[in-house]
């Protein structure tokens, strides 16, 4: 297979948890491996399959995409089922305190 | 403001912001990495493929990492401006990257965060500046002052 050598930077975090999971566990053998294997799975898992008319560029796109999630998230009964407006705003609130803390916090010195 | 209205607001946010990406070449949306994270975590995970789709389907919606906010303006939003941690560190990635406007609904947001680098509003308000067309003024004012 022919290879192509690219530069990318990552977030720190990003690589810690590359280098956790899938290098230092021994899942795969370095860091370029463990890149291409998250690569596989996202684009397999997300975007490889044929779900989208062909040709649909631009903001057609943006809608189309919208109008499936609206759809579907209806279908499931909405995201958070009798919870006021109020209420998932709370629950984000605390989403992103949650994350902060885990994430954030002691990268900017802060706990 | 009542349950169906924010929904109503919420829905022509998205087809206002569907216009602006046809419609105005330097239009940016950014979604920085926490908030794309909050959406992951309340999400199904069978709904994800659909929710990356979406965020992939324009390439002028931009998903950006926030380690490299400078600490301070993390502190003039947290310390001089009251925000919470979380919510400064959003704060000050808006003025990092130079945005006019973060519209959130969280009313923390947009009713408490006033300054002159950017505008914080709702759906609502958002899109009564879009329909007006006083959002062109604004963001020039804010232009002017930087």
């Amino acid at each position: 297979m022919s290879m192509k050598t690219v530069t990318i930077a990552i977030p720190e975090d990003l690589y810690e948890n590359l280098k956790k999971h899938l290098v230092d566990s021994g899942r795969c053998e370095n860091l370029s491996d463990a890149i291409q294997l998250s690569l596989r799975c996202f684009l397999d898992e997300y975007f490889n399959y044929p779900d989208e008319p062909p040709g649909l560029e631009g903001p057609s796109k943006f809608m189309y995409h919208l109008e499936k999630l609206r759809k579907e998230i209806n279908e499931m009964g909405g995201l958070f089922p009798g919870k006021s407006s109020e209420e998932v705003i709370e629950i984000l609130r605390e989403t992103r305190r949650q994350i902060y803390e885990e994430k954030y916090a002691a990268h900017f010195g802060r706990k | 403001m009542d349950e169906t209205s924010q929904k109503i607001h919420s829905i022509a946010l998205f087809t206002a912001i569907d216009e602006l990406l046809e419609t105005i070449p330097e239009f940016l949306l950014f979604i920085p990495e926490i908030v794309r994270g909050e959406v992951q975590r309340n999400m199904p995970r069978i709904l994800l493929p659909r929710f990356y789709r979406f965020r992939a389907s324009n390439s002028k919606i931009v998903c950006l990492p926030i380690d490299d906010v400078p600490e301070e303006l993390i502190s003039k939003y947290q310390t001089n401006l009251g925000l919470k941690s979380e919510d400064a560190l959003i704060a000050a990635f808006a003025e990092q990257q130079g945005v006019h406007f973060i519209v959130s609904d969280n009313r923390h947001f947009y009713e408490e965060l006033k300054v002159e680098q950017f505008i914080t509003c709702n759906a609502e308000e958002f899109l009564r500046l879009l329909t007006s067309g006083n959002i062109w003024r604004i963001i020039e004012h804010i232009e002017a002052k930087r």
